[in-house]
């Protein structure tokens, strides 16, 4: 139960291939923390170099106080979760379990006591003699796990495990390794392309991008306060709207605050969230605005107001998506929880946002 | 780290491959190439190029190797392509019988053949005896028909490669190619024409170009034959005044030309379209039910092929419990007792505990080599790993005949392989070295293969569990390629066991004999040699066909990956 420090790691292949440009990155002991990208963003690479499977050109990583850099993967307490689970087929299930305690020298009762308990930990009583192939998806996904947790690992390192799930079983497992991750109190790094899957679970999310973390944080954090367009965009729905600075409402521990006028003279008004950043008056922002951060409301408030025409509705049940187009021309998806009345294709609407929900990109 | 050992084991390959490959073929190309006064020459080519004879025997052997090579194709096509679309009755064993005639030694079958259909043999007394054929007039067929009958038995010897390297090339092949063609519209026909036969062609190559090379340098059977008007033969004959002789050096450098070239434009072949070759296919093919007599029509067409493929083994073993076979049918009466003389022969109990050792010396260092190259080759990331790939499939380029040449000249007169020879001028290490040098491609293969199929994450994994890269090895990689491992391990355990040209040219001391030159031996004594031999050729064959059943069944349908070279 090591925290996990990451200082300046570099990883080229060949010389054009830049998988990891230069990450630092804090791990907290206990925390279960998310490295969320799209594909080739080089957040396996980056698990795979905590792991020891492949070594930095540059830089060091720390597991507390340790400096593992070039200490093998054997040696580094570091258990992983394979995507494809890699469970060896010519092993029992219990004999999978069993491996990692054997190579640490167990033998006898204790050797057995604990396979079985980590059998039960993953709620797999029963099935140490089954072969490995006679195991549905997601039971040899709850055999890799606990293959990886008997042996106590100072952390616990899991590579897209719920990929290869269908829907309703990923919702039950990762809910299920959050269990499983706080009871044994370990630190664990889980990677997914998945970003509800990271906003549900995860302790803290790293996002990354082109081989950089492109934002660090809580989950709140990083879907209502996102630090850049692209992460505004990855870690769900939203709106982008384009205005010039008008005047810069507040620069103090509030935090630096502006107000946009857009094109067509709509007024916005929110947070630059990225630090360091301040826009003066007169410069291009984005404005971002989450669907379900819209609602219908012409009290007649100026300030982060539209006015459109309802162009296109999806009836969702739960929630109502309209696809409304604003008197300057720009799209705006809006999506409205619990609809009480449906609005109707050509309907002219007022849309109206809280400020603290208007996030000011960098163009 | 990884690296760090990878450069170190290929190294040392690479030293053991260039010691015990490439500097006798070298030495054979210089003793070619060199005259007297150790001048560039190319005098002894000249003699060859301008002797009919020497142009005779080369153009024969070429002549052989194209004509056994399409009438392999012929029987190996069908074959393949039933196999893998249908299933009939009794396919599971039918599949198998008939990959037993690649190591059933077509040198041995040769002596049955000669039994058959000689002048006095089996045929033309059926003929004499159905009336359609004069006592007194019989036909000579091996005297008219020699070459066709080399053609034949190669071709019933060697179908199994070519038979083995289109079936995996068939089960690489993502079914889904086909079912898209079928989806679009395609008639079974054209799909055949158009998705299936062009996808398959580098494995037809592949396995077409062995069959060449190895028919092409064929010395066992036309020697058995007494076809003497060809290359390998003529070389083989040369040896006896090798040290003043250079003209057979330089036939052999003729031979491994062609060879080396043929072996080259496979490559270039093979290599042009990998694409749609995924080593795991996602779907599984479905095999249809031949029912009722068509399913039996292909059973029986399996059956016809093997039996045939087996009719000269069969002759063997006829003449090995007969007492008398000359002028009839069938042996006149039968007997056990040739059996039982040879084990009291000197020659044949050795000679089985001689190619016993030898053959499992040289199996050993092919595993432990094998394993280590294939690690090279998948696993680590080393540079010019591909290279070391190419190198460690050269030796099926290189004619037997070739190698067994450069180790015999080198290992005489204090060459540099003469701490090879042991006391008392035992070759025990010598023919290890050759047999394991030969039939290093078939372990690596068969290692490579399985290790390409096992995923490395599992590796990791073990890793990633506390194991040290040599335990997950041990534990995890290991098991999982043990079976086709062991398959690999089996074939060229078989093949060394039955090699020709190493085994007649190296082994000079009757005590240190292995298993065919025994028999070579045996044939040209008198009295009751060839039913002798026969004996001893049946021993060999019943035990090499248990261990290739075995070998395939461990591997199952996946076992044509051991040919794709």
């Amino acid at each position: 139960m090591d925290a996990i420090q990451i200082d300046g790691v570099k990883k080229s292949y060949g010389k054009d291939v830049v998988a990891l440009k230069e990450v630092n990155l804090h791990v907290g002991e206990g925390e279960l923390f998310f490295l969320l990208g799209a594909s080739g963003c080089g957040k396996t690479t980056l698990l795979r170099t905590i792991a020891g499977l492949e070594e930095p050109d540059e830089g060091k990583i720390f597991f507390g106080e340790r400096d593992v850099t070039g200490v093998p993967t054997h040696k580094r307490e570091a258990a992983m979760v394979f995507q494809s689970y890699a469970l060896w087929p010519h092993m029992s299930v219990g004999e999978n379990v069993a491996f990692g305690l054997q190579e640490r020298g167990i033998q006898g009762d204790e050797l057995v006591d604990r396979t079985l308990e980590a059998l039960k930990g993953v709620r797999l009583e029963g099935y140490e003699d089954r072969r490995v192939d006679q195991l549905s998806g997601g039971q040899q996904q709850r055999v890799a796990l606990a293959r990886a947790l008997v042996v106590r690992p100072k952390c616990l390192l899991l590579d897209e495990p719920l990929s290869n799930l269908d829907a309703q079983l990923r919702l039950e497992m990762r809910t299920e390794i959050r269990r499983i991750v706080k009871e044994f109190g370990l630190t664990a790094v889980y990677v997914t392309h998945d970003q509800e899957e990271a906003l549900s679970v995860a302790d803290k999310i790293a996002v990354m991008r082109d081989g950089h973390i492109a934002q660090v944080g809580t989950p709140e954090e990083v879907y209502r306060a996102p630090r850049s367009k692209h992460v505004a965009q990855f870690m769900g729905e939203t709106n982008f709207l384009t205005g010039k600075v008008d005047w810069i409402v507040h620069d103090d521990h509030r935090g630096y605050c502006v107000r946009v006028i857009s094109a067509a003279g709509e007024i916005f008004q929110g947070h630059v969230t990225e630090p360091g950043w301040k826009p003066e008056v007169e410069d291009s922002v984005v404005v971002s605005v989450r669907p379900e951060a819209l609602r219908f409301d012409d009290s007649g408030d100026v300030i982060n107001q539209v006015y459109g025409m309802v162009i296109e509705r999806v009836y969702q049940g739960a929630t109502i998506q309209y696809l409304v187009q604003s008197d300057e021309g720009v799209y705006i998806q809006v999506s409205e929880l619990n609809p009480r009345h449906l609005r109707e294709p050509n309907e002219h609407v007022a849309l109206t946002a809280r400020q603290q929900d208007v996030v000011m990109l960098k163009p | 780290m990884k690296r760090g050992k990878a450069v170190l084991i290929t190294f040392l390959v690479t030293f053991f491959f260039g010691v015990f490959f490439l500097m006798p073929v070298a030495d054979v190309l210089k003793q070619a190439f060199l005259d007297q006064n150790g001048q560039f020459s190319i005098a002894y080519l000249w003699i060859i190029f301008s002797n009919p004879i020497y142009l005779e025997g080369l153009w024969n052997a070429f002549a052989l190797g194209v004509m056994s090579t399409i009438f392999t194709f012929f029987i190996a096509l069908p074959l393949a392509l039933v196999s893998y679309r249908w299933t009939f009755p009794g396919k599971k064993w039918l599949t198998v019988l008939v990959l037993a005639p690649l190591v059933l030694p077509p040198f041995v079958g040769a002596v049955g053949v000669r039994h058959m259909l000689g002048v006095e043999g089996a045929l033309n007394a059926l003929l004499i005896d159905l009336g359609f054929m004069s006592a007194a007039a019989p036909t000579d067929w091996l005297g008219a028909g020699k070459f066709w009958g080399i053609v034949l038995l190669n071709a019933l010897h060697l179908y199994p490669i070519l038979y083995m390297n289109i079936l995996a090339a068939l089960g690489n092949l993502d079914p889904a190619m086909e079912q898209a063609a079928q989806n679009l519209g395609a008639s079974p026909w054209t799909r055949f024409k158009r998705i299936t036969l062009p996808l398959c062609m580098p494995g037809i190559f592949a396995g077409a170009a062995i069959v060449f090379i190895w028919s092409f340098t064929e010395l066992g059977v036309p020697l058995v034959f007494d076809y003497t008007r060809v290359a390998p033969v003529q070389i083989f004959e040369g040896i006896k005044d090798l040290s003043s002789n250079p003209i057979p050096y330089a036939l052999v450098a003729v031979m491994l030309t062609i060879s080396v070239l043929v072996y080259a434009v496979s490559k270039v072949i093979l290599g042009r379209n990998k694409l749609g070759l995924s080593t795991k296919p996602k779907a599984d093919i479905q095999e249809r039910k031949l029912k009722g007599l068509k399913g039996w029509l292909i059973s029986l067409s399996f059956a016809f092929v093997f039996i045939l493929a087996t009719v000269p083994h069969f002759g063997v073993f006829f003449l090995s419990v007969s007492s008398d076979w000359y002028g009839t049918i069938f042996p006149e009466s039968l007997t056990l007792q040739h059996y039982g003389e040879g084990l009291g022969h000197p020659l044949v109990l050795g000679s089985i505990k001689n190619s016993l050792l030898y053959a499992s010396g040289a199996t050993f260092l092919d595993v432990i080599l094998g394993v280590a190259i294939a690690w090279v080759i998948v696993r680590s990331k080393m540079w010019g790993r591909n290279v070391l790939d190419a190198l460690m499939m050269l030796p099926l380029a290189v004619p037997g005949l070739v190698l067994a040449f450069g180790y015999l000249s080198m290992s005489e007169n204090g060459g540099a392989f003469s701490f090879l020879i042991g006391a008392n001028g035992s070759p025990a290490l010598l023919l290890i070295v050759a047999y394991a040098v030969r039939r290093l491609p078939f372990v690596v293969r068969a290692a490579v293969s399985g290790l390409q199929q096992s995923n490395v994450e599992l590796e990791e994994a073990a890793m990633s569990m506390g194991a040290s890269p040599a335990r997950a090895f041990w534990r995890v990689g290991l098991p999982l390629i043990g079976t086709s491992l062991i398959a690999g391990a089996i074939l060229a355990f078989a093949f060394a066991m039955l090699e020709v040209s190493d085994s007649l040219i190296l082994a000079q001391q009757a005590e240190h004999y292995p298993i065919t030159k025994a028999i070579y031996a045996l044939l040209s004594t008198l009295g009751n040699g060839h039913e002798i031999a026969s004996a001893l050729g049946v021993w060999a064959m019943i035990f090499l066909g248990v261990a290739l059943a075995g070998a395939f069944a461990l591997v199952g349908k996946r076992g044509g990956n051991l040919f794709r070279f």
